[in-house]
């Protein structure tokens, strides 16, 4: 039967992202629920009514995982970058053919690139200090790729500044991954 | 849970707080302290429990260690910190004066509806 309840509880959560705080609930479901389990069925209760009675008694887990800020939103992100990059391509070709600024049009897929950082960043980070802080390194890197751009007019290398800020992104967010992992 | 969840359900951080004041405790024991001396009128649902957990936890108000149970699964022991007591020492002034109010303003009508039904 503790198998029954260890597979009732891995199923309850099996579609949670497998964070500390998930995995930690894991554990300590799965420990309240043997516990009372065993206290059930010492004071003379059938195993098959006390399992009833362990899973009747859990209730909502699902608010428990969206306090992980993670789940419903994140289901968003595919769409709503589908739909952004749509309109970016489209707001190209318009450039392009209406207004032949095919040259200096492209670089509306780097603003694209930085509306989906900022896009994803605000939806898995938000309650959390990622989320400003992502914020603020776009947008230094997007004065950099300005100021740098207009001062020596060397545009294809001022986009490098772009990939340095998503560098500098990815590693921030595995320092961070880490700490939050200890 | 039978008697006035919602107004319980409010109130279920305090609750718990209140129980680690005795002593370092786990979720199912604190759940059966509240059942046994609410004389089985409270039992609160795990999700419940374990959402307050990780609000006090977030609020630094609990820590919490491990067990070493050998079989199973390992029990999550709270701790309540220094910020939970003091946390705990105002969310029972909240509670009294909020009860008090209460009490004052429904007295004069619960008078009426006494006398309409003995």
């Amino acid at each position: 039967m503790t198998e029954r309840i260890k597979a009732y509880v891995d199923d309850l959560l099996k579609d949670a992202p497998r964070t500390r705080r998930v995995v930690d609930l894991q554990e300590e479901l799965l420990s309240g629920c043997l516990d009372k389990y065993a206290d059930l069925t010492a004071s003379g209760m059938s195993p098959e009514d006390a399992y009833d009675a362990v899973t009747a008694g859990i209730g909502d887990v699902d608010e428990l995982i969206g306090g992980t800020r993670q789940g419903a939103d994140k289901k968003l992100i595919g769409p709503m970058s589908s739909s952004l990059w749509s309109l970016i391509t489209l707001a190209y070709l318009c450039l392009g053919f209406l207004l032949n600024l095919w040259h200096p049009g492209w670089l509306i897929f780097l603003f694209g690139a930085l509306l989906q950082n900022l896009l994803i960043a605000s939806f898995l980070d938000s309650g959390r200090r990622k989320g400003p802080l992502t914020a603020a390194l776009y947008i230094t890197a997007t004065i950099a790729f300005l100021s740098f751009g207009f001062a020596t007019h060397m545009w294809t290398a001022a986009v490098l500044v772009f990939a340095l800020a998503v560098a500098v992104q990815q590693v921030g967010r595995l320092i961070l991954l880490w700490r939050d992992d200890r | 849970m039978s008697i006035a969840s919602d107004l319980i359900r409010g109130n279920t951080d305090m609750i718990v707080l209140a129980q680690l004041l005795r002593q370092d405790s786990y979720g199912y024991e604190i759940n059966k302290v509240i059942r046994q001396a609410s004389g089985g009128r409270l039992e609160l649902k795990e999700a419940t429990l374990y959402g307050a957990f990780r609000r006090l936890e977030e609020a630094r108000h609990v820590t919490y260690y491990w067990g070493d149970e050998a079989t199973g699964a390992r029990r999550r022991y709270y701790r309540i910190t220094a910020d939970g007591r003091a946390a705990l020492e105002q969310s029972l002034r909240d509670w009294r004066e909020a009860r008090d109010i209460i009490d004052t303003l429904v007295q004069k009508e619960e008078e009426k509806l006494g006398g309409e039904h003995p």
